[in-house]
């Protein structure tokens, strides 16, 4: 439901906004695409961040501290990180690569793991242990339960465990 | 092949972020498979940080700059409403206090249901709390709320209770979530204290995970009760729905239901078609409107016949569902009583009843999945790969 209507000074400041808003987004495009690639990988920060542009644009006009306009934006971002799960394709199996080892899983081994999980999960898991929000934190900003939370980072995990036990078996 | 009952417990502990109590790591220390577990927590711990902090190269703001960053309000009804709505859905639902008292069986057969006193018309309740799983049911439900920090905020409501040996598998509705998805459970060894290591954790699941949760019992999950929506009372929406092209079809059944949240249900349903004399499925998706089920849409396909294979269907937001989902469906031959279906890395078990089974699994599920039906004993009846 639209809220009922902007006043005439609103829509001028909205105009006055949108147009300086590209210039805006200008400068946080480059960090945006640094904060959406550990999250979603290199190809789909692209996307995500255009995804952004767009949604920001159309809501310029909304926000309410015109002087938290990269905060706001980023976590229109955050969110549209998320939303990839939503459109993503076919899940990839969480698998080590079934080879023996007689030595304990390489970093970039687990990375290539964590890089291998859904959208939704490598979102929570980087917001977490990448950037220290907490899981209440985490679920107000993208709209999930704190049990809800708290669910997917011990699933994710477990999955993790279960990786490194078996590439080390 | 896990060798050891506490090794699975152990890892989820780990994966918790929890720390094993001195019993498990005095067993851990003399058990090579635990302590293998240990020793990969640990190195997870240690791994995630250092990955993290070679893949993280922007830092965000502080939580609290993101989480002020809103647009200015709008003016829309208060989400009050939203959560009355489905506190009165689920009210109409759910039968209440727990039933304690010998269990009274499953119900065999499609369509032949045997309601329980109390429950609402357009649900049933199947079976009932056995008397040694009843004080462990109530402490879950408690240690869930305390889990939850939801204090005083009114009860949860038992949903399906599942026994695996001495492992029970509890599943609450929560009247207050906000996903839709409301089944919260409760796992662990009914002879132990919910609150301590063995007695279970309390968690927000989706399907898959409770079937991943199964799979990990050392002995099949048994159904002891279970709420699903009323045979009758799907058909009577799905009829509604058709309308006046309800003279086009004949023998309308319903061959199985699914509670997928407490106010939306799957039902997987065979008619004739007049045209043709042919049997024809359709998988229904229905929404509870006041105290009935009201169909939302329905998906016809060319679905597996009798005993032959698993059929995987998409959804999608067009039929009502709040997600892309898919369904599985599949018609059973007489003995079987689960079906496996292996995806995600992990085998999922569902329990079967009545010879049919519909099944929602996760949007990104694959088309053709291992699969195989069981029968009481765990032995296999069929196995094959689902069909689109």
């Amino acid at each position: 439901m639209e809220a009922v209507g902007l006043d005439r000074s609103e829509n001028a400041a909205a105009a006055d906004a949108t147009g300086d808003f590209d210039a805006r987004f200008a400068l946080v495009r480059r960090r945006l695409l640094a904060i959406c690639t550990p999250m979603v990988g290199p190809d789909e920060a692209h996307d995500v961040v255009q995804d952004t542009y767009l949604a920001a644009r159309a809501r310029i006009g909304r926000l309410r501290d015109p002087h938290a306009f990269d905060a706001w934006v980023i976590r229109i971002a955050v969110n549209r990180c998320m939303d990839r799960h939503r459109r993503s394709g076919r899940l990839v199996a969480l698998e080590a690569t079934g080879e023996a080892r007689s030595r304990p899983m390489r970093d970039s081994e687990l990375r290539q793991l964590i890089e291998a999980l859904p959208p939704r999960e490598r979102t929570i898991l980087v917001l977490h242990y990448g950037h220290g929000y907490r899981l209440g934190e985490i679920a107000e900003l993208l709209s999930l339960s704190s049990t809800n939370v708290r669910t997917i980072i011990a699933r994710t995990r477990h999955r993790l465990l279960r990786a490194l036990r078996e590439a080390e078996a | 092949m896990s060798t050891c009952d506490r090794a699975q417990r152990l890892q989820w502990v780990l994966a918790r972020g929890e720390t094993p109590d001195a019993k498990l790591r005095a067993h851990a220390a003399s058990c090579s498979e635990c302590s293998a577990v240990l020793r990969a927590g640990e190195r997870l711990d240690a791994a995630l940080e250092r990955t993290m902090a070679a893949v993280v190269t922007e830092p965000l703001p502080p939580a609290s700059a993101l989480l002020e960053a809103v647009d200015r309000p709008r003016s829309v009804l208060p989400r009050v409403i939203g959560g009355l709505v489905a506190a009165a859905a689920l009210a109409a639902l759910i039968w209440g206090a727990s039933v304690i008292g010998p269990q009274l069986g499953l119900r065999t057969g499609a369509g032949s249901p045997s309601a329980s006193a109390g429950a609402s018309p357009s649900s049933e309740s199947i079976g009932s709390v056995p008397g040694d799983m009843a004080a462990w049911v109530a402490v879950v439900d408690t240690s869930i709320l305390d889990h939850m920090d939801r204090h005083n905020e009114g009860d949860l409501a038992l949903v399906r209770l599942e026994r695996c040996g001495d492992i029970g598998l509890a599943f609450f509705a929560d009247p207050r979530s906000p996903t839709g998805y409301p089944f919260v459970y409760g796992m662990g060894d009914i002879h132990q204290d919910p609150a301590g290591i063995g007695g279970g954790v309390a968690a927000s699941l989706d399907e898959p995970e409770a079937a991943y949760a199964r799979s990990q019992q050392p002995r099949p999950c048994v159904v002891v009760f279970d709420t699903v929506p009323d045979p009758d009372a799907i058909l009577a929406a799905y009829l509604a729905k058709l309308g006046d092209d309800a003279d086009q079809v004949t023998g309308v059944r319903v061959l199985a239901t699914k509670l997928v949240a407490a106010d939306v249900a799957l039902g997987f349903i065979n008619e004739v078609r007049v045209a043709d004399g042919a049997s024809h499925q359709q998988i229904a998706v229905l929404h509870r409107d006041g105290g009935a089920w009201v169909m939302r849409g329905a998906q016809g396909g060319e679905y597996p016949a009798a005993g032959a294979a698993v059929g995987v269907s998409p959804l999608g937001v067009a039929k009502g569902m709040p997600d892309d989902s898919r369904v599985a469906v599949g018609l059973t031959p007489d003995g079987a009583v689960a079906v496996e279906l292996d995806f995600d890395g992990f085998v999922h078990r569902y329990p079967i009843d009545g010879g049919a089974f519909v099944i929602l699994l996760p949007a990104n599920t694959g088309f053709g999945m291992p699969y195989r039906l069981i029968d009481a004993t765990g032995g296999e009846i069929a196995s094959g790969l689902s069909q689109p």
